[in-house]
């Protein structure tokens, strides 16, 4: 492994998925030495997520046109959410053809194709990829500072004045750095996936879609039963993508395993009739950072940032879900950063607060800070499954037509609340819950 | 001997426990292709055969059962979503490292310190997904 020569470098990424490869890819292209260390076989093998990618504007600015040459799945110009109960389901259906027109709006995208690409536009500007190396403790100088990383390998010491952990939920140099403190499980989501085979023709006409548009369809209620979290489907090229986020700790409390809710959700009869005749590619699985800006850590210390997922940049507010956005936001902010440290040659916690300042400062932080409310009014219990069976029975209500005189929509409101044993004040406090977190 | 789990139980219910073949502990860069009405109801058992794994020969992760020995939430055994925790008759657990997904969930669950010690294996090793 590396000798004196080639185990120096200006800046060391850890974790080659869309924040350390965005990050390796700025600081490569303004000339340093990166190196960009990935546990895996290959970047992508280790990550999983729906996956549907936003904020396709920012990654046409890193790479133009990427969709040209990235090996992207569907542009997304159809978004359905879907508030479900035991056997029906109430939707909102969006969809507008000016999502259709590059940079489009979003991407749905298989992560072990796309992060593998996207590192590879960071080795082809210079950066060093190295695979399957493990890189999970901190190197530090005489006063503390963090100056490299070792590799679990022979003579694995790697050193650069600034590294960026870019090294997923589980950051464990996050936590060694002691920027990050340890989990509570109802802060944290397992997310459990299936892609399915669905030959292109079906799939185009079984979900109203025409060339390489593509679906993102989420959903809450029963699917998940008295556990917290959602569910989703997205459409790939010839597959989809489908599968169920659940808050740790209600798994656990409802003892019941994701893998059982995920058959659940397939069965449900909104759902099973769009996934006839598809056979399974691949199951997954991965945990996520859902708690928001709680937990989104301090992002700097001496000669360290931190970005993506092990800053726990992960936005999941009921109304998005995303992820990748916020990861190569965050990544190429800290590089910028690194190149500026570079330069006035002081790698100081000081100095690096440009970084979680810059981010205070762009769509990232702001995001985060705004909708602080919003994961813990989406994972409350009346959320989750009262209001979703609401919608569902008082559609009922409204479309049964039976001979009985038929109510008016207030009527039908009125009746399902006290039905549902949910009282005024419940109801005011769920709407100023659900205000503060959405809607102002 | 082994308490009759929740999964087992679910699929007895819907009659869709899977004979042991269907336990394909190290799938190649084949994937397995089953027909639609079984893809509905399939636990994990099988669906853990589409998943490439490179096992390593050493555990990333151990399982302490002298502190799991008084737990009575068992925490681990419904949050890992590859069923690789099985609570014995005895009180005390099993686990089997080979087949994990290395999400973190387990140790998130867990309330009792020292129970699991988690790292992440070796590079190269582990799950490699190429689709998820």
């Amino acid at each position: 492994m590396p000798n004196e020569i080639t185990n120096r470098f200006d800046m060391i990424v850890v974790g080659a998925g869309p924040a350390g490869s965005a990050a390796a890819l700025v600081a490569a292209r303004a000339g340093l030495k990166v190196a960009l260390l990935e546990r895996g076989e290959f970047p992508g093998s280790k990550n999983c997520s729906g996956a549907a990618m936003y904020g396709t504007k920012l990654i046409n600015e890193l790479l133009p046109n990427f969709w040209e040459s990235a090996p992207v799945e569907r542009y997304v110009t159809r978004r359905v959410l879907s508030f479900v109960s035991d056997k029906a389901s109430f939707s909102v259906d969006y969809r507008n053809q000016d999502f259709a027109e590059p940079p489009y709006n979003a991407f749905t995208v298989l992560r072990p194709k796309f992060d593998r690409w996207l590192a590879g536009q960071a080795e082809q500007a210079g950066a060093l990829l190295l695979t399957e190396v493990v890189a999970d403790q901190l190197l530090r100088d005489q006063a503390g500072r963090v100056n490299g990383v070792k590799v679990r390998r022979e003579e694995g010491e790697l050193y650069a004045p600034v590294v960026i952990a870019a090294d997923g939920v589980n950051s464990f140099l996050a936590k060694q750095a002691g920027l990050q403190k340890p989990f509570k499980s109802e802060e944290m989501s397992l997310g459990v996936k299936e892609v399915v085979n669905l030959d292109r023709e079906t799939l185009e006409s079984r979900f109203g879609l025409t060339g390489n548009e593509g679906l993102v369809n989420e959903y809450v209620g029963a699917i998940t039963g008295e556990a917290c979290g959602g569910a989703f489907l997205y459409t790939n090229q010839d597959s989809l993508s489908l599968g169920l986020i659940v808050q740790i700790s209600s798994l656990v409390e409802n003892k019941i395993p994701a893998y059982d809710l995920l058959d659940r959700f397939k069965q449900h009869p909104s759902v099973a009739p769009l996934l006839k005749g598809s056979t399974r590619r691949e199951y997954s699985a991965h945990m996520i950072p859902e708690a928001g800006y709680k937990l989104v850590p301090k992002l700097y210390t001496d000669g360290l940032m931190v970005a993506g997922d092990a800053a726990g940049l992960c936005f999941a507010t009921g109304i998005y879900l995303e992820g990748i956005n916020y990861a190569i936001a965050s990544g190429a902010a800290a590089a910028r950063v690194a190149v500026q440290a570079k330069r006035a040659n002081n790698y100081s916690a000081a100095f690096l607060q440009q970084y979680e300042a810059e981010l205070q400062n762009s769509f990232v932080l702001k995001d985060f800070k705004r909708y602080k409310h919003a994961p813990e009014f989406v994972n409350s219990t009346r959320l989750q499954n009262f209001y979703p069976e609401l919608l569902c029975d008082g559609a009922q209500e409204l479309f049964t037509s039976n001979g009985q005189p038929k109510k008016k929509l207030a009527g039908i409101a009125w009746r399902q609340l006290r039905q549902k044993k949910v009282s005024p004040w419940q109801l005011a406090q769920d709407l100023w819950r659900g205000g503060r977190a959405l809607g102002w | 001997m082994f308490e009759l789990k929740l999964r087992d139980k679910f699929n007895e219910l819907t009659g869709k426990l899977k004979p042991a073949q269907d336990l394909t502990p190290f799938a190649t860069e084949q994937v397995p292709v089953r027909p639609s009405e079984e893809v509905l109801t399939d636990g994990v058992d099988a669906r853990l055969g589409s998943v490439r794994f490179l096992v390593d020969a050493t555990p990333h992760i151990t399982v302490d059962n002298s502190v799991c020995q008084d737990c009575s939430t068992h925490a681990c055994v419904y949050a890992c979503p590859a069923n690789l925790f099985t609570l014995l008759s005895d009180g005390s657990i099993l686990f089997n490292y080979e087949q994990c997904f290395e999400c973190g969930t387990c140790y998130v669950a867990c309330n009792r310190e020292g129970a699991i010690s988690w790292s992440y294996p070796r590079g190269g090793f582990g799950v490699s997904f190429r689709e998820a």
